[in-house]
């Protein structure tokens, strides 16, 4: 075991590292890591939280020199404070949201993509490299300081990175790609709303098993900035011992705290401009700051009717140049309470708009805002059409620290089972922004055997296509079925030899199939063949490999099968099997070819 | 740099040990000189380094020339990684003392950034209405108050309420403590208090990095 257990959340906005140190007598103690980071030319602050920006520098800013840190005498890629408010001034030269480009199935992710709509000098980034750069940042960060006092370098120890429950096995392999080429292999990967719940086990260390019984079902709700994650957790009990086994997994959707901020402000600047006042663009940075604190503060106090929004003037004439309007409850409430937490039946449905035929490239934002409906779906689809009610829940993320909304999305749940008796218990949450860390370095404690373990292996069912053989018919393509070979529930370090299936394979010719993945088909078995899957189904990407071998002559047909391996720190492992000659191929993600965004 | 002072320093050391010998041999047989080899013996070393010298660093550059201080692509990273922790190493010496007028520069900057502090105090706010100056003072007050929160852990210096009474004692500091009003005598004295006073119990100002100009408090700003 290393002596530090260390948890990072790769955040889309904000990253974070806890750790525990395994020698110190305060045993279990979790402390969190400020981060050194560049907070204005020249200086240097430590912060907790990370911001998950990356701003790319100018040749003469580099010149300067202001933006270097002391591990870094390039300044090339400026990353956290500095890098969000520099970013906000010059858009072509900010990298933001890297992790929900990481999941994007319509973009190739090795290829240097970021920033989008990049100035011409900038050299772009791929969404694997510039989440990279966040954990070389915090690599780097940490061998300057702790790592040098105590000789104990980041790379050396065990690192708990946290990712959305809802990234599928694909986005899982690329975070780990990401942290290897920051130089960290020594990786176990943790879902958040997890991670979230470990936090509140550790911060309850006590007192937890008189708060949750077996039989509970706990609903973890995460809304941080960029993406809403929901897992459902289920006390269960056997020979009386309390157990916890996480049931289900949401979708990836791309909808959180910031875009709330941005409906509001979007909101606030057209009712100025109906008075007459157009705002230019640094202009509109500064209202989305101003919005939003006059938001926290009308969640925060009750009794509020309005709060002011000041847009200060932008050359040194300060007071002459402010704007000066309101945000008032109602629109809050309009706006935010009722777009992104309506009230809707426990049978809603988010609406989805049809795409047109033309997009834009762009990350693939969720449609419908109401959270209760993606909520209500999440419910609906879960478990089996049972259709139970949790009875506890867990929220997670800083959209949750105003009181109001929390409260909010209780009572809409609540409503949802009119019968229960028992009623919903909240468990309270010990830190917001922090808690995923938190509890990602509490998982390294827990897998050492000091805790009680989250069991429940892995939240997909995957499958490969394969072609049904039937007559060809002109102009139709032939037929895809859908061959599950990982159940869902499959646990972490064990494998699967898929059965009955036999393929014949040529060795020497590369080979492909598509790669498909269901969060909602809990009772496929591995060897099992879905032909009517569209519904239920989704493509994830493609899986190949070349079947080369030396020991066998190319062109040869062998049979081969498919065995499945879920490794140990949380990705999925395919091989092609030849058990006649002992061989194994391992089928690779392709993630540059574009899939079904 | 370093490769050529290492080469001056053990070339001279060489240099040094054939002239000793050469030395030594013309002491002992001091007929040799009116040979020319002896003069040869005596005068080559000392002409041997300086060409050997002239020779060996001429090839060398004065410092590492601009284009191998590139940056990095992520795949190099590892390998100038070993050359960042020098860097790093340089670095960390500076940083020792930091003048004052960067101090000063740092918490005006500061204040100028987070809540506009310097453009509110530099403006004439004469023509304004009390209301435009309240709306605008506001936003000074939010970003200059998170401002201090941040870098500085301030607290009052007695932790009482005002217009409470309060006993001094007798050795009590009077640069934390200012006696007002009817003051005789020696301590101990009872009192009201009518300000609590302030006091920093922590500063956590930035690290200054050394790369930026000592005066500058905000950066003039030009749209392109």
């Amino acid at each position: 075991m290393s002596r530090y257990l260390i948890g990072i959340d790769l955040g889309t906005t904000n990253t974070v590292l806890s750790y525990i140190d395994t020698e110190t007598d305060a045993k279990g103690e979790i402390k969190v890591f400020p981060v050194p980071q560049v907070v204005a030319p020249g200086e240097v602050a430590e912060k907790n939280l990370l911001p998950s920006f990356i701003y790319i520098t100018t040749e003469q800013e580099k010149k300067a020199g202001g933006l270097n840190l002391p591990w870094d005498p390039f300044g090339e890629r400026v990353v956290g404070e500095y890098a969000r408010k520099r970013g906000a001034e010059v858009p072509g030269r900010l990298i933001s949201s890297a992790k929900s480009w990481l999941c994007h199935k319509g973009v190739d992710r090795t290829a240097p993509i970021l920033p989008l709509e990049a100035s011409e000098d900038v050299q772009k980034l791929s969404p694997i490299a510039a989440s990279a750069t966040f954990l070389r940042h915090l690599k780097a960060a940490w061998n300057h300081t702790i790592g040098k006092e105590t000789g104990q370098k980041i790379e050396e120890q065990e690192i708990f990175l946290t990712i959305p429950a809802s990234f599928d096995a694909v986005a899982r392999e690329l975070t780990l790609q990401a942290a290897r080429s920051a130089g960290l292999e020594n990786i176990t990967l943790l879902e958040e709303p997890q991670a979230a719940f470990y936090a509140w086990l550790h911060a309850n260390m006590e007192t937890w098993k008189d708060a949750i019984q077996p039989g509970d079902l706990v609903l973890v709700c995460d809304v941080g900035g960029g993406t809403t994650d929901f897992s459902l957790i289920r006390v269960t009990s056997e020979d009386g011992e309390l157990g916890l086994k996480r049931l289900a997994v949401g979708d990836h959707l791309l909808l959180g705290g910031d875009n709330m901020d941005l409906a509001l402000a979007y909101y606030v600047s057209e009712e100025l401009k109906k008075k007459g006042t157009k705002l230019d663009r640094m202009q509109f940075q500064v209202l989305i700051h101003a919005t939003r604190l006059a938001k926290e503060q009308l969640l925060s106090d009750d009794s509020l009717e309005q709060a002011s929004i000041v847009i200060p003037g932008r050359g040194t004439g300060l007071v002459g140049g402010t704007i000066k309007t309101e945000l008032s409850r109602k629109t809050v409430d309009d706006i935010l309470v009722q777009g992104f937490f309506p009230e809707c039946s426990r049978n809603d449905l988010p609406v989805q708009r049809p795409k047109t035929g033309l997009q834009e490239l762009g990350l693939p934002y969720v449609d419908d805002t109401a959270i209760t409906k993606h909520l209500a779906a999440f419910l609906a689809t879960s478990q089996d059409g049972e259709g139970e009610m949790p009875t506890a829940i867990l929220f997670n993320g800083g959209v949750f620290k105003s009181k109001l909304l929390r409260s909010r999305l209780f009572d809409v749940v609540k409503s949802w089972d009119g019968e229960q008796e028992a009623g919903l218990k909240e468990l309270s949450n010990p830190d917001m922004d922090l808690s995923v860390s938190l509890g990602a370095a509490y998982f390294g404690l827990v897998s050492k055997g000091e805790g009680l373990k989250i069991r429940g292996g892995i939240a997909r069912s995957y499958y490969i296509g394969i072609e049904s053989s039937r007559p060809a018919v002109p102009g139709l393509p032939p037929e895809i079925k859908a061959l599950c070979i990982v159940p869902q529930g499959m646990e972490e370090g064990s494998s699967i030899e898929v059965p009955g299936k036999t393929f014949g394979l040529l060795v020497g010719q590369p080979v492909e199939f598509l790669f498909l993945a269901s969060r909602t088909r809990q009772d496929d078995k591995p060897g099992d063949i879905i032909d009517d899957w569209e519904d239920s189904i989704e493509q994830v990407s493609k899986v190949e490999t070349a079947m080369e071998s030396a020991e066998i002559e190319p062109g040869t047909m062998i049979p081969v099968q498919i065995e499945a391996e879920l490794t140990e720190i949380g990705t999925l492992a395919l091989y092609l099997v030849s058990k006649e000659h002992n061989q194994r191929f391992k089928l690779e993600f392709n993630v540059r070819e574009e899939g079904q965004a | 740099m370093n490769i050529k002072r290492r080469i001056f320093w053990w070339s001279l050391l060489v240099f040094a040990a054939l002239a000793a010998i050469s030395g030594a041999v013309v002491y002992f047989n001091p007929e040799l000189m009116e040979e020319w080899y002896g003069i040869a013996l005596l005068a080559g070393p000392p002409l041997g380094w300086l060409i050997f010298l002239v020779a060996a660093t001429s090839g060398i550059p004065e410092q590492v020339p601009e284009t191998v201080a590139q940056p990095l692509e992520d795949e190099e990273a590892a390998e100038t990684e070993q050359k960042e922790e020098e860097a790093a190493v340089k670095e960390e010496t500076k940083e020792e003392c930091v003048p004052v007028e960067v101090v000063a520069a740092q918490i005006l900057g500061l204040l100028q950034r987070e809540g506009r502090l310097i453009d509110f105090l530099q403006e004439d706010i004469e023509p304004y209405d009390d209301a435009q100056i309240g709306a605008a003072v506001r936003e000074v007050h939010r970003g200059c108050r998170n401002a201090l929160k941040e870098v500085f852990g301030i607290e009052p210096v007695i932790n009482a309420q005002e217009g409470t009474e309060v006993e001094i004692d007798e050795d009590f500091d009077p640069a934390q403590i200012k006696l007002v009003g009817n003051v005789k005598g020696n301590p101990p004295f009872k009192g009201i208090i009518k300000h609590t006073g302030w006091k920093f119990s922590e500063v956590r100002l930035p690290k200054w990095t050394g790369k930026t100009s000592k005066n500058i408090l905000a950066p003039a700003e030009v749209e392109i």
